[in-house]
């Protein structure tokens, strides 16, 4: 493999790392917001 | 004018067929060696049998109906919704050996829902099963989510010409690279790698929570599975209350948000797009239906005062409505929780989430947010149109991967859909209102199977009318193909018995 080919495949794993990590964050924040909602509700009963 | 069918069209549709079949056949060998690993020796015959039976059919039609000739539009589709039907019947012989299903019937309804990724099950004794069949019923909605026939394309198929038609028939319509081959392994890709995280996720959850390791990783990779495809199936028959873990809830919750998302999606976040995640009609329409739907969910919760806090409102509200809108069909409240606790407008908010579902090309069910999106982005072109000056030109855009303009065919198309996934709904809950289920219990399930959701008010069980059992059956096959390869399929089969009436005729 040459430093080229090793280099797009670092690239890669980065890019694959960084969006499951990023769909992961926007589930978390789903989901949290919906606490928020249901704290919300307790809040202002 | 609808052309005539020949005897080489049953060939090429007979091949294709045989070759899912053998895909099938060859997945059984997991649950059968799960049953040798556990001594399970009675299930592992069981799953010989079944593994024989179903190989010597594929092979049977693929070798009769050898051909290499491409399949065709119209191939594709029959090839796509009749692999679903054999492969349904096939794999529902373990469940008959076993002796847990009561009847065939019974056997094809458990299976057709873990192909669909619905999560109804009519099993008896769920909690005595053994691995191997608890490994089976995961495995067919895991592979089910990602689709048999993209299975069948990345091991078996490979790229003909007609391959990426028979992969839209089975409703995965994306084209992510120009090689359908390629596709089909990206997908399954992208689903090993959070197979191999989730599994490990929520294997140890499950170990912090007190399951034995071995066992653990088992339960996580089967809760992963479920998850992951949207499906819904647990290896218990309590499904998620049997964990009584806010972690194992948050963590599945998270693995089923993932799972209900497009894999075109998926892809481009994958490819450093990262920015699509909040651009994407899909996840805009999603994330705006999501926390309506459960705003409804807590003010009918608050008004009848079913649960103490907020973390309780929102461990079981939230879960509940969230398994229903990505159409997972995990539960963590009892089955009649629904019509006693939550109340109608609770259960008509977990309806109206369960219909529009999740992302299309993804693993859930329902008639999507993207469709959900471009109705409502039309119906916002056309109030426009109407109040700008009348030679101004309006147009729409929606931002589906890249901005795309919105023409009216494209709204046409979307709006077709949405009516046919109603139209079954209805149709479902007519037949049960018809065998006296109240209303609200016989939408909210015919929702369910519709959408692939899997959720129940209780009225599934496997003493429900044989009718009935038939019609979810129809609609979860119906609901997962998105009707196209299915009509196809009628269609071929009622242009096939005139083709044969007129060669009669013709000798």
């Amino acid at each position: 493999m040459d430093e080229r080919a090793r280099m797009k495949r670092m690239a890669s794993l980065r890019h694959g790392l960084l969006g499951m990590l990023t769909e992961v964050a926007f589930a978390g924040g789903l989901i949290g917001v919906a606490f928020l909602i249901s704290w919300l509700f307790f809040a202002g009963r | 004018m609808i052309r005539r069918v020949w005897r080489e069209d049953f060939r090429i549709i007979g091949y294709y067929t045989g070759l899912v079949t053998i895909g099938v056949g060859l997945l059984m060998l997991i649950p059968m060696t799960t049953s040798l690993v556990f001594r399970e020796w009675a299930s592992a015959l069981d799953f010989a049998v079944s593994v024989a039976l179903t190989l010597l059919v594929g092979y049977t039609l693929a070798l009769v109906c050898r051909t290499k000739s491409t399949p065709g539009l119209t191939h594709a589709m029959v090839i796509a919704a009749g692999s679903w039907l054999v492969a349904m019947v096939l794999s529902g012989v373990p469940y008959v050996l076993s002796g847990h299903s009561e009847s065939f019937l019974d056997a094809c309804f458990d299976t057709m829902s873990g192909y669909t990724t619905t999560g109804m099950f009519l099993l008896q004794d769920l909690d005595h099963i053994s691995q191997g069949l608890n490994m089976w019923r995961h495995l067919l909605t895991y592979v089910g989510g990602q689709g048999i026939v993209v299975l069948a394309l990345t091991f078996l198929i490979g790229s003909t010409g007609g391959a990426f038609k028979i992969m839209v028939g089975e409703g995965k319509e994306e084209k992510l690279e120009p090689n359908v081959r390629h596709i089909a392994v990206l997908i399954w890709r992208i689903s090993l790698i959070y197979l191999g995280v989730g599994t490990v996720v929520l294997g140890l959850i499950a170990m912090a929570n007190g399951i034995k390791p071995y066992l653990a990783f088992f339960h996580g990779a089967y809760i992963f599975m479920s998850a992951w495809s949207t499906g819904g199936f647990a290896p218990y028959s309590q499904n998620m209350l049997y964990y009584h873990s806010s972690t194992m809830e948050i963590a599945s919750m998270v693995f089923f948000i993932l799972g209900s998302f497009n894999f075109a999606l998926h892809y481009a976040v994958w490819s450093g797009n990262r920015r699509e995640i909040l651009r994407n009609v899909e996840i805009v329409s999603f994330t705006i239906t999501v926390l309506t739907t459960f705003s409804l969910v807590c003010l009918a919760l608050m008004q009848r005062g079913v649960y103490p806090n907020a973390v309780a409102l929102f461990r079981r509200g939230f879960f509940q409505l969230i398994s229903g809108h990505t159409t997972t069909g995990q539960s963590n409240i009892y089955a009649r929780t629904f019509v006693r606790e939550w109340g109608p407008l609770g259960m008509l908010a977990t309806t109206i989430a369960m219909a529009i579902g999740a992302s299309a090309a993804s693993t859930g069910g329902g008639f999507k947010g993207l469709r959900m999106g471009i109705i409502v982005k039309g119906i916002a072109t056309d109030i426009r149109k109407l109040l700008s000056p009348e030679r101004a030109v309006v147009t729409g855009h929606y931002h589906h991967l890249h901005d795309n303009t919105l023409t009216d065919s494209v709204v046409k198309s979307a709006a077709v859909i949405v009516v046919l996934y109603v139209l079954i709904y209805v149709v479902g809950a007519i037949v049960g209102m018809a065998y006296g289920y109240p209303m609200a219990d016989a939408l909210f399930e015919s929702v369910s199977a519709g959408s692939n959701t899997g959720l129940s008010c209780g009225v599934t069980q496997a003493s429900m009318p044989t009718l009935l059992k038939i019609v979810y059956m129809l609609e979860m096959w119906m609901g997962r193909l998105e009707f196209l390869s299915v009509f196809t399929l009628f269609g071929f089969i009622a242009t096939s018995f005139r083709s044969m009436r007129v060669r009669k005729a013709a000798v």
